[in-house]
């Protein structure tokens, strides 16, 4: 028990005695001694308990207090100990603090960025040194003045205004700005620092002169799309619609603005079914290029066709469209009237084949049935110069010999008609000819010609050609009797036959010195049935250049003159050279 | 062939047949007398409009009557016809075109042209 709860049970001691000792002392009074000795024995054995509880009580305190002061020792040194390591601590975070701070300056001034501080008077308190590369000004002219009057350029421009909002709001600003300063496109950066202001310029004036020639190519490109005569679209890999120009959506007959965003599936349900869709996926996966020509139905039922290149593109695909509707259209209409051009050329043909037939019937009546009566005439009129001559008078006898000779010219006259009418029908059966010895046949031919006459004869190299030997072989003969009757009245004759090669062509030609012609004629010369001289003095039908004409004109050539009167006269033809 | 000024018919003709032919027909009509002759078209307008060989004529002093063949060397009766007739000074000449064409279109051409008559070649 604790000796402190006895207490007040003490006091009540002597209260409880006195009234024990009146109550009871009348009986106790002859064992008082042994009451007595009795009571103070518990008295005291009370009183030795209480001592050696309170005894006791107090060891153990001064044992707890002492623990605790051992604790309380100990805690002090472990803290004292503490207290030293943390003091350490803070010397070393001080050093590496200062070291930070050396770094951190020497990082600020050798930045690729121009940095400089600002108080809150605006006045400079740091410039590191790209600042002043890049501002173009010294460090000791910018420290302690105010940017204002360092650079009173920016006085009133919309930069001031930047720099003013960041140091009255303290927020961080950061804008893209063309210095005038710098004159150069900037990147500016301001934060609050302290009471004023860091700023941070970053030279992106390449960047944003190649974002100004990129934004104006885009520019320019986007408005060649725009404006272009067909139709562009830009498809995405997801197949969203990225660009579409006008004419592309005027094509599909829907706005731009209806597609743009959204899928070709979402806008045209049903296209992955298509042979566009396949060939745009088949560009996409094979990064080929893919041209085809696409027939559209519209949903009110028109039709459109649309040539189609489609070209990969790191988007996607893009697609570039040209109606081709109205093409098509006359494309069709030429094929059907290509079709009735060829049945009416197969009609005209059947007709042609049946006027031959009539003209070869006609032509066969006209070389014997017309011949009858001029052989009669012939005839007859010889029979009366033989039997009757010496009846007739001189006149008489004379107008026998002209009926004669006109029978004969006739006769004549037929022949090369039936000559020239059947050059045009016989086909050509072209080889390669040597010239020279065709030419050489066409002499042999006219030797008779040339009998008793001292012709210089001039015959240069004559390359081989394309044609039909017998056709060309009359038309040498032709051209070269020509040259031998004209130059009749000459004395010294001079006839050359030669050629000059031009490309894909050989031009043959036959010149002569004989009584030649006026040019202003020329136009005639080729004609059937045109001479230019007197049939009295140069005898002939005018068939014969009209032959050479037909037949160099068969062989796809071109045939010419070149004359002055009593000069002589120079005929040229083309041939196509012979296949090498 | 007479070429003086008064030169009463201009026969203009290639073939020496027919030349000879309606020479006769002439004679023999009593107007053989004033022919002048030329052999083509050419030398036909050189007589009529005094140029080239008869350089030295003078233009008003026209034929009377023109005998003209329709195919003729160099420049063809036709050609000369409209030269003939699109000249004030020349177009009251009479013509008479000679040919052996029986063509429509000849005919019709010629007449178109301002032409007078149409006869057979030699056949006066």
């Amino acid at each position: 028990m604790n000796p402190l709860t006895l207490r007040p049970l003490l006091a009540l001691l002597p209260l409880l005695a006195t009234l024990l000792l009146q109550w009871i002392w009348p009986w106790l009074q002859p064992y008082a001694w042994v009451l007595v000795f009795i009571l103070m024995g518990v008295i005291f054995s009370a009183f030795y308990e209480r001592l050696r509880k309170a005894n006791q009580q107090a060891v153990e305190s001064l044992a707890a207090v002492r623990t605790i002061n051992e604790k309380l020792k100990t805690r002090v040194q472990e803290r004292t100990a503490e207290l030293a390591r943390s003091r350490e601590s803070i010397l070393q975070s001080e050093e590496r603090l200062q070291e930070s701070d050396r770094r951190l300056a020497e990082i600020v001034q050798g930045m690729t960025e121009a940095c400089f501080a600002l108080d809150n008077d605006w006045r400079f308190t740091f410039v590191n040194d790209r600042t002043e590369t890049l501002l173009r000004h010294q460090r000791q002219s910018m420290l302690g003045r105010t940017i204002w009057e360092t650079f009173p350029q920016l006085n009133g421009t919309p930069m001031e205004a930047l720099y003013r909002r960041a140091m009255a709001e303290r927020v961080p600003v950061a804008f893209e700005v063309f210095s005038p300063v710098a004159e150069r496109w900037l990147d500016i950066r301001l934060f609050p620092s302290g009471d004023g202001l860091a700023a941070f310029l970053l030279d992106i004036d390449a960047r944003k002169k190649v974002e100004v020639a990129l934004r104006e190519s885009e520019s320019r490109y986007r408005g060649t799309l725009d404006t272009m005569m067909e139709g562009c679209q830009i498809i995405g890999r997801d197949w969203r619609y990225l660009y579409i120009n006008e004419v592309a959506a005027f094509h599909g007959h829907r706005p731009a603005h209806e597609l743009l965003g959204r899928t070709m599936m979402e806008s045209y349900p049903g296209i992955e079914t298509t042979s566009v869709f396949t060939a745009m996926q088949r560009c996409m996966d094979e990064q080929k290029p893919m041209q085809m020509e696409n027939a559209f139905v519209y949903p009110d039922g028109t039709r459109a066709t649309f040539q189609l290149g489609i070209q990969p593109v790191p988007e996607g695909v893009f697609v570039l469209s040209l109606d081709i509707t109205e093409r098509k259209r006359a494309e069709e209409k030429i094929n059907q009237l290509n079709a009735e051009l060829e049945q009416r050329v197969i009609e005209r043909t059947a007709q042609l084949e049946a006027a031959n037939k009539e003209l070869e019937s006609f032509s066969y009546s006209v070389s014997h049935d017309l011949r009858a009566p001029l052989r009669a005439m012939d005839g007859f009129s010889r029979a009366l110069q033989e039997d009757c001559s010496a009846q007739l008078s001189c006149d008489g006898q004379r107008y026998l010999q002209i009926i004669r000779n006109s029978a004969q010219r006739m006769g004549h006259l037929i022949d090369d008609l039936l000559t020239f009418s059947r050059l045009s029908r016989v086909p050509l059966s072209k080889r390669t000819i040597d010239t020279r010895l065709l030419v050489q046949s066409a002499l042999d031919d006219l030797s008779t010609v040339r009998e008793g006459r001292q012709i210089d004869l001039r015959i240069s190299e004559l390359p081989t050609c394309e044609g039909d030997p017998a056709l060309l072989r009359q038309v040498w003969i032709n051209l070269l009797s020509n040259a031998f009757k004209y130059t009749l009245k000459r004395e010294a004759v001079v006839v050359e036959i030669g050629c000059t090669v031009e490309p894909e062509r050989n031009v043959y030609f036959v010149r002569d010195n004989g009584t030649g012609f006026d040019m202003r004629y020329v136009h005639k010369l080729f004609g059937v049935f045109q001479r230019l001289h007197r049939v009295e003095d140069y005898e002939g039908t005018g068939v014969g250049l009209a032959i050479v004409q037909r037949i160099i004109h068969r062989h796809g050539g071109a045939v010419w003159a070149d004359a002055a009167l009593d000069q002589g006269a120079t005929f040229y033809f083309t041939l196509q050279e012979a296949n090498k | 062939m007479n070429q003086s000024n008064i030169v009463e018919i201009l026969l203009v003709e290639d073939s020496l047949e027919d030349l000879e032919l309606t020479h006769r027909s002439l004679q023999k009509a009593n107007l053989g007398n004033h022919i002048h002759t030329t052999r083509d078209g050419a030398e036909a307008l050189d007589f009529i409009f005094c140029e080239g060989a008869y350089a030295t004529r003078r233009i008003e002093d026209t034929p009377k009557l023109i005998l003209l063949d329709l195919k003729l060397p160099k420049v063809d009766g036709l050609e000369v016809l409209q030269r003939i007739k699109a000249d004030p000074r020349t177009r009251h000449i009479p013509i008479v075109m000679l040919t052996s064409s029986k063509e429509q279109t000849d005919v019709v051409k010629s007449y178109h042209l301002g032409v007078n008559s149409y006869r057979e070649a030699g056949g006066l």
